[in-house]
């Protein structure tokens, strides 16, 4: 995540750069230059707003007339033609204005183009901020689901032994059957390490199967036909998972082996304990990983995990979320600020300062101002892994051990 | 010795024959050991849920003391169902439904002993009884696993033992035709375990 940040620098860095040895060519123009261009404009303004103030005693006077004569002429009509009188002196008021402007970059044309460029290399720096950042934003955990309604037929496809795969025939690191997409593939990748671990350190071969719909809402059958019918675990060491995410279902079926070690009583204890609570407020890649990691640590004896510890998972995912915003607002910060010196000299907003024209005081046209939304959406697809081995299994039986239980 | 060609055919007609008794009798051992084994592990899995039981009662005679009926029933049916004892090799359809039939009462029993929970909501939150009750469930899995190993086993060795023409042989050594597991009329569901 920081990589992007610094990549995203280094692209900074080539900006300004490149813009600094193009500007070096030719010769500062000096501040007082820059401040006949102010002033000029300014002389502008004011003659225009002479002719505003001679345009109101003009109407006030007429106005009086009328009064006075008794004349046929209201007071509106009296008042839209100043006000027209006024529109068409604006027009001129702005093209002399526009004129001035564009005589003054003609004479000064490599600062009016310096100025285009520097001008683009601020709008580059902060566009390619908010992308940079947003590039690397943790996905929600709605992004997963938005994938899997768009495959309504997949979402409700019943899973069972005979259907479902086993990725680890294709390749021996990946223990976790994810087809609906239920999990994350960063929460996969962690499983699997884990799991990984568990079949170095512990000869414990796993399968974790992770689904929306089991057939016959029986986890269990799918457990045990799933392990005996690819021999999971050597030594009858194996491990089978099968949750059903929609069905709000998880079974933990170990091998007739691991009975003594992870006995029905401990399985569901892991679920209660880890699995359910976090399912429960829809977080299924939080109760997988939990598990995982509680069943390693089970198995090779050391303590589990406390819960406090893993509910960090999610506020650390928090914290690096706020550490990046916080990262890229400072550089538009140090971004403003340094476009604020160089404002010096080409002026973006020189002219803000300056005097205003006086605004129609014969009428005030409706003002609409549209707004637009703007929605970002993270979204980051997960890429398989190819070219790894295929693992094969020990031919592990299973007895019908272990547990299930339901939210 | 001079051997006719009919002592030669004879001779050759009696090894043949005998070797392929020798592997027709030794491939019928081995599925019945097959069988013996699964009725075994099936075996095991009973004894398995036999052995929960006093756990069981006493602890919901901790909370629940004056149920005695229950616990009594519970009592006997345990010990009817490991006296009755069945030899695989020795089976009739009639012990084959004893057995079952003691099982079966023992189940019902301890259904009733589990649902004494509905009256006592200590007894429901008492983390031994919920321990227990994981256990009984992960119980009644294996023996219903056990025992549908046993039959599909049972069913291969009674496909081999009765087919022709290795039912000759069967008859002649004594490999009798074994009794599979029948679905028993309500009491095979395990009590369902709710919290």
């Amino acid at each position: 995540m920081t990589t992007t940040f610094f990549i995203f620098l280094g692209f900074i860095a080539l900006l300004v750069g490149g813009g600094y040895s193009y500007t070096r060519k030719w010769e500062d123009t000096p501040s007082t230059a820059l401040m006949k261009r102010t002033d000029d404009v300014n002389e502008l303004t004011a003659k225009y707003n002479e002719v505003v103030k001679i345009l109101e005693r003009g109407y006030k006077f007429h106005k009086d007339m009328i009064k006075e004569t008794h004349s046929s002429k209201s007071t509106r009509q009296l008042k839209s033609e100043f006000s027209q009188q006024y529109e068409d002196m604006e027009r001129e008021y702005r093209t002399k204005r526009t004129q001035l402007l564009v005589d003054w970059e003609k004479s000064h044309p490599m600062w009016a183009k310096s100025r285009k460029m520097w001008g683009w290399i601020f709008v580059v720096g902060v566009i390619g901020a908010f992308v940079s950042c947003f590039h690397d934003m943790p996905v929600e955990e709605e992004a997963p689901q938005a994938v899997s309604s768009a495959m309504s037929d997949t979402q409700e496809k019943y899973w069972n032994a005979e259907n479902i795969p086993i990725p680890y025939l294709q390749d021996s690191n990946q223990y976790v059957s994810n087809p609906d997409y239920v999990l994350k593939q960063e929460s996969v990748d962690r499983m699997n390490i884990k799991l990984k671990q568990l079949e170095n350190e512990l000869d414990i071969q796993s399968v974790v199967i992770v689904v929306n719909h089991i057939e016959n809402d029986d986890p269990f059958r799918m457990a045990q036909d799933v392990g005996n019918k690819y021999g999971v675990g050597r030594n009858d060491k194996g491990l089978v998972i099968v949750c059903g995410y929609e069905d709000h279902s998880i079974n933990i079926s170990p091998g007739k082996r691991l009975e003594g070690d992870l006995t029905d009583a401990e399985c569901h204890r892991l679920e209660q304990q880890y699995v359910v609570p976090a399912m429960r407020a829809n977080m299924p890649d939080s109760a997988m990983i939990y598990l995982t990691d509680a069943i390693y640590s089970l198995m090779k004896k050391k303590e589990l995990p406390q819960m406090a510890n893993l509910t960090s998972l999610s506020d650390k995912e928090d914290d690096q979320f706020f550490a990046q915003m916080g990262l890229y607002l400072l550089f538009l910060i140090a971004w403003g600020i340094f476009f604020m010196r160089l404002n010096r000299k080409y002026q973006w907003m020189g002219l803000v300062g300056t005097t205003a024209l006086l605004s129609n005081p014969f009428y005030t046209p409706p003002r609409t101002s549209g707004g637009g939304g703007s929605s970002f959406g993270g979204f980051r697809g997960g890429g398989g892994g190819g070219g790894f081995s295929g693992g094969s299994f020990g031919g592990g039986s299973f007895g019908g051990g272990g547990a299930t239980s339901r939210w | 010795m001079k051997l006719s060609k009919g002592t030669i055919g004879i001779i050759a007609a009696v090894v043949i024959i005998g070797g392929w008794a020798a592997s027709a009798y030794n491939s019928m051992v081995q599925v019945q050991e097959k069988a013996t084994t699964a009725w075994g592990n099936v075996q095991s899995s009973y004894q398995r849920r036999a052995d929960l039981i006093p756990n069981l009662v006493e602890v919901v005679k901790g909370y629940a003391a004056h149920e005695k009926e229950t616990f009594e029933s519970v009592v006997a049916a345990r010990s009817k169902a490991t006296q009755v004892t069945l030899d695989p090799e020795n089976m009739t359809p009639e012990k084959m439904k004893e057995f079952q039939q003691a099982q079966g009462e023992l189940g019902a029993a301890l259904g009733r002993l589990i649902a004494i929970q509905e009256n006592y909501p200590e007894l429901k939150a008492n983390e031994n009884f919920r321990d227990l009750q994981v256990q009984l469930e992960g119980t009644e899995n294996r023996i219903n696993e056990t025992r549908n190993v046993f039959n599909k086993v049972v069913q291969e060795y009674n496909i081999v033992v009765r087919s022709f023409p290795k039912n000759i042989l069967a008859g002649i050594f004594g490999f009798p035709k074994m009794e599979k597991f029948e679905a028993e009329e309500g009491a095979e569901k395990a009590p369902k375990i709710k919290f």
